[in-house]
């Protein structure tokens, strides 16, 4: 699977993301509205439409609570250490308008 | 690059998205992840401690090698409290294992314990001491070790 490259609007950014059913943590690279990338250090056998749970877990200075989303597979690609996988955002669980603080606080960062 | 403990971590990331790094067999942002999770390892130490002094990141390259220096005021750390023996080899590390599972619960899952682990990975040469108000080697010991100081050397490559 490839990553869609249709979807513009990709902000870099940094946090913290534990799948919570899994008990895999991860880190977010980049972020739109829609969804976004995040990398992990272990293998999976997800393929795209498998859905999950992600406890996304913002910088201190974003001043945004933890927040939970189910989110679904778009692709996954292997790269170096790191298992990156996109996704879509299927709901955003008690946000709290957390998502739209760290869409700001990252607004304008290019991808690394 | 001199990071303030008052900067926020937009603006860090921000510098760290300008950089540009010689082609050195692994993705750009591979590189600078790795190093922005001990950044923040520095910077969380520097806010508890509530110093001003600013964590300094030295970046050099030659014909053939990355050098990156984090050199922090942050008070440096017991490696014991770490969920894993930062001496071993990756290889010998399981990260699925209970001590990480206990670590993160611990810190309330706004750690992971993984910023180390990560750049040992990330390099091929890793090494960590702490120092003192002189900038001199010293073992780690609550008070009198002042910080931290991490260098990192990855091989680099004439094209990509």
């Amino acid at each position: 699977m490839q990553p869609n490259k249709r979807i513009q609007g990709r902000e870099g950014c940094y946090a913290k993301v534990f799948f919570t059913k899994e008990a895999i943590p991860g880190y977010l690279r980049d972020l739109s509205p829609k969804g976004f990338r995040i990398g992990i250090l272990q293998k999976v056998l997800w393929t795209k439409g498998h859905e999950t749970t992600i406890n996304l877990i913002p910088h201190e200075d974003v001043k945004a609570t933890p927040f939970q989303a189910l989110v679904e597979v778009r692709w996954i690609r292997s790269e170096g250490i790191f298992t990156v996988i996109g996704f879509q955002i299927i709901r955003l669980i008690d946000d709290n308008d957390s998502y739209n603080k760290l869409l700001h606080f990252y607004e304008n960062i290019p991808e690394i | 690059m001199n990071v303030a403990p008052s900067a926020k971590f937009n603006e860090i990331l921000k510098n760290f998205s300008d950089l540009q790094l010689p082609y050195s067999g692994i993705k750009q942002e591979q590189i600078i992840y790795s190093v922005l999770e001990l950044v923040n390892n520095s910077l969380r130490a520097h806010r508890e401690l509530e110093t001003d002094l600013p964590i300094k990141i030295m970046i050099n390259t030659n014909s053939n090698c990355l050098q990156i220096v984090i050199q922090d005021w942050g008070g440096g750390f017991d490696v014991s409290k770490l969920p894993y023996n930062l001496f071993l080899n990756h290889d010998k590390i399981d990260l699925n294992g209970s001590s990480f599972s206990v670590y993160r619960e611990q810190h309330g899952y706004q750690r992971f314990g993984m910023g180390l682990y990560l750049a040992k990975r990330t390099f091929h040469y890793f090494e960590l001491f702490f120092h003192d108000a002189a900038k001199n080697r010293v073992p780690w010991e609550s008070g009198k070790s002042k910080g931290t100081s991490i260098i990192l050397k990855r091989r680099i490559y004439a094209t990509e």
